[in-house]
């Protein structure tokens, strides 16, 4: 049987609730997630979300901002934006595509996740649990789970804080598959014996109904749903109409309940919010340090790789501020990441306030993925070569760091050429390997080259620098051609005779006479 | 009867400073046999500071050090990174000193503390064999020295310092400091006097001279001979003018170097 058509027949729905989305979309830019700082957001000048720290000092949801900040002066506040956080679970849908391709949105704080095909790979269900509760924990969100074989069951279990316990449901699942008979049913069965005395409990007010029904449900004293289900089916759709018999159909599995999956996002793109502007660099370094960790991770489970990070430090009032940084060559590696974003920021001037951190990456590669070696003592020890160019060049900026090549060119001039660091060009006129400038043919060949070559002062034909110099061998004569490019300032044109000249102080330097002018020029050293 | 000394010196807390400083540590030869001889380890230390002091500009500084890059950016995957040079350092000579030009790696930071930075950076990353660095000695603090050999320990790379003569009479905890003056005596540029100021396990030296074999001691050599090996060139393919020996590291002191950018010991 196919895997897509096992999903079908023995689902089981993982729902990660959370409950205090709004508010932890600005507390988890804080180190600990704030847990230290009472913090509340407010929607409609009303508190709806508190962390634990606000709860602690006696504030309660629903009470008016006035009244809160007068109990807790120090209470962090944030309004509640229903658009920021739609993409925020987005994002965490986006995440949670690493433990099945089947994720889908239960807005407007909830994410189910069809579980049934990962079991195995996740070595069973108690793994699996902990695995999404740790990582949500680490995002700095705290997340309730609950699971059922349909998705509104779940959803209505993760609300009510009633889990079913996974070790127990795992022992029911471990039933041997029978072919003969329906395997759904059988499937359904099995979770149903789990998670039916729970959904039996389960209070009416957390199943995803209209308001005015629960009302009317309320006033015919029904409280669970246990109550709800031992009415007469007939009847309860008389008075309550379909939409009721629907909800309640697919809540216990009698009727299909598809759900659209999420695709993954083809980009990179996380948002950080800030309780309080921020005005520091060093402020920054920590929500830097979670988009890049987030970002390490989302790269590592695509096995991609990028050299090409995008900052934008967003504030209503003061526009955005982009950063930009750039690697030598793609690579995942976070620490590498925060490294170079450290220095660029670090270099970056008139930073303004910044109510909000994030982070695009687009250009992706597929990362080459070099194997760990068995024996790494043994195997090549040295780091990355690019590693420190991008470390010099986010600091020093990209052009203090070059390579030279020799060229093939008579004129010493022209003889060299610089280019990236590490870059292989292959050209007609730059190769790596010695030209006929290098080879022996030539004279001798200062270390040191003056570039441009210096004007000496002369006293009666005699060449000056740092007292009189010995003129010792030569002359070697070369022609700058009429045609050689504009580099060359005017008075070094002509045709010029080298010498090899000893210098007051013992050194040997390289100079030229320009026999077109007679003036000398100090056009290297022999170091 | 043994005598007070041998007994002291089989006890077991007592170190000597001679003792086991080859075994643990990288060197590289220098290329000059009795450079070689006076150096601990028999050559240049691979993993710490060495300060190249001097005044004069073009007293044969970066000849001297030839051998070493051109062996170290032939044999290993690694940068030899100039920080901050004073000049340019010209691709075809390097390239016929033998050294791999692809490796040669230049910096240039706008401001002091930039150049220290890079050169700390480079030294530690453990992706340059070789880092020369030209600081500003008005501004090079003793700790700044001290972060610096750390960082050549760390990275496994051997940095070198170029420094005025001034600073001779400082201390520092550079691994070895040599002092290079012109020899008075050969004025045609083919050797150097160098004098070790301090070096791990030894006492400062005397006054050794240094003789390079290169192009420009042999052109020097006189008309006739230059004349010659300009009718030798000729006939010899451009690539063949590069060298690419491999030697040994430390422990080769007594061997002579290879050829053409080497020095071949010195005249005694």
């Amino acid at each position: 049987m196919p895997q897509h058509a096992r999903q079908q027949e023995r689902p089981l729905w993982f729902c990660l609730y959370l409950p205090r989305l709004g508010l932890e979309l600005f507390t988890r830019s804080l180190v600990d997630a704030g847990a230290a700082k009472p913090a509340a957001l407010i929607a409609q000048h009303r508190l709806c979300q508190l962390n634990g720290a606000a709860q602690a000092r006696g504030l309660r949801p629903g009470q008016s901002l006035a009244t809160a900040q007068s109990i807790c002066p120090g209470l962090a506040v944030a309004w509640r934006e229903v658009d920021r956080e739609a993409a925020a679970l987005a994002h965490l849908a986006d995440w949670a595509w690493r433990f099945t391709p089947r994720v889908s949105l239960a807005p407007p704080d909830a994410l189910l996740l069809e579980i049934s095909g990962s079991l195995r790979l996740f070595r069973g269900l108690d793994r699996l649990q902990q695995q999404i509760l740790a990582g949500i924990r680490e995002l700095g969100y705290s997340g309730l789970p609950g699971m059922a074989p349909t998705p509104l069951a779940a959803v209505a279990l993760a609300r009510a804080g009633l889990c079913p316990d996974p070790e127990a449901l795992a022992a029911e699942l471990d039933f041997e598959q029978n072919e003969h008979g329906s395997l759904r049913q059988a499937w359904t069965q099995a979770v149903a014996q789990a998670v039916r005395p729970l959904l039996a409990h389960l209070p009416l007010d957390h199943l995803d109904l209209p308001a005015a029904e629960q009302q009317r449900l309320a006033a015919m004293g029904l409280r669970t749903v246990a109550e709800l289900l031992r009415l007469p089916r007939a009847a309860l759709g008389r008075r309550f109409g379909r939409q009721l018999l629907d909800h309640l159909d697919r809540l216990t599995g009698r009727r299909p309940d598809p759900r659209e999956p999420v695709l993954p996002a083809p980009a990179f793109n996380a948002e950080l919010h800030f309780l309080e502007d921020v005005s520091h660099k060093n402020a920054l370094v920590f929500p830097m340090r979670r988009l890049i960790g987030e970002l390490a991770d989302w790269l590592r489970v695509r096995q991609l790789a990028s050299s090409h990070l995008c900052w934008s430090l967003r504030h209503p009032r003061h526009g955005e501020h982009r950063i930009e940084v750039r690697c030598a060559q793609p690579q995942r590696d976070p620490i590498r990441f925060l490294e170079l974003s450290r220095l660029h920021l670090e270099r970056s001037a008139g930073l303004p306030e910044v109510a909000a951190l994030a982070l695009q990456v687009e250009a992706l590669e597929a990362h080459g993925g070099r194997p760990d070696t068995l024996f790494p003592l043994l195997g090549e020890e040295d780091g990355d070569p690019a590693a420190l160019i991008d470390l010099l060049s986010a600091r020093l900026g990209r052009e203090a760091c070059l390579g030279i090549l020799p060229a093939d060119d008579h004129l010493p001039e022209q003889a060299w050429q610089t280019l990236m660091p590490g870059a292989v060009r292959k050209g007609n006129r730059i190769t790596s390997e010695p030209g006929p400038e290098t080879g022996a043919s030539l004279g001798p060949r200062p270390l040191w080259l003056l570039d441009p070559p210096q004007p000496l002062t002369s006293r009666d034909g005699q060449p000056y620098w740092h007292g009189a110099l010995t003129l010792q061998r030569g002359p070697e004569r070369l022609d700058v051609m009429p045609w050689r490019p504009a580099r060359l300032p005017e008075p070094c044109l002509g045709p010029r005779d080298y010498w090899v000249a000893r210098h007051r102080q013992g050194g040997h330097c390289w100079i030229f006479q320009n026999l077109s002018n007679q003036r000398w020029f100090l056009h290297g050293l022999f170091a | 009867m043994t005598l007070p000394i041998e007994n002291l010196l089989q006890h077991r807390h007592l170190w000597r400073a001679t003792d086991g400083l080859e075994a643990e540590r990288g060197t590289l030869t220098t290329g000059f046999a009795h450079l070689d001889a006076v150096l601990a380890g028999g050559g240049w230390p691979t993993d710490g500071v060495t300060e190249i002091i001097g005044d004069t500009p073009g007293v044969g500084e970066l000849r001297l050090l030839l051998p070493a890059l051109a062996e170290l950016s032939q044999r290993r995957q690694r940068w030899v990174a100039w920080v901050a040079p004073p000049w340019l350092p010209y691709a075809p000579a390097l390239a016929a000193a033998g050294v791999d030009v692809k490796r040669v790696l230049l910096i240039h930071p706008k401001r002091h503390q930039d150049l220290l930075w890079a050169t700390e950076q480079a030294l530690k990353s453990g992706t340059c064999s070789a880092v020369l660095s030209w600081p500003d000695p008005r501004h090079l603090r003793h700790a700044d020295l001290r972060r610096l050999q750390l960082a050549a320990r760390e990275g496994d790379s051997w940095g070198v310092l170029f420094r005025p003569e001034a600073a001779a009479e400082q201390p520092s905890p550079a691994e070895l400091r040599l002092r290079l003056a012109a020899d008075p005596e050969q004025t045609d540029g083919t050797g150097l006097r160098l004098r070790v100021i301090k070096r791990r396990g030894g006492w400062p030296s005397e006054e050794l001279p240094i003789r390079f074999d290169d192009l420009l001691t042999r052109r020097l050599a006189g008309p006739e001979q230059a004349a010659a090996l300009r009718q030798l060139a000729l006939w010899q393919p451009p690539s063949s003018s590069r060298v690419a020996h491999p030697r040994g590291i430390s422990g080769a002191a007594g061997k002579p170097p290879a050829p053409i950018a080497a020095g071949q010991g010195a005249r005694p």
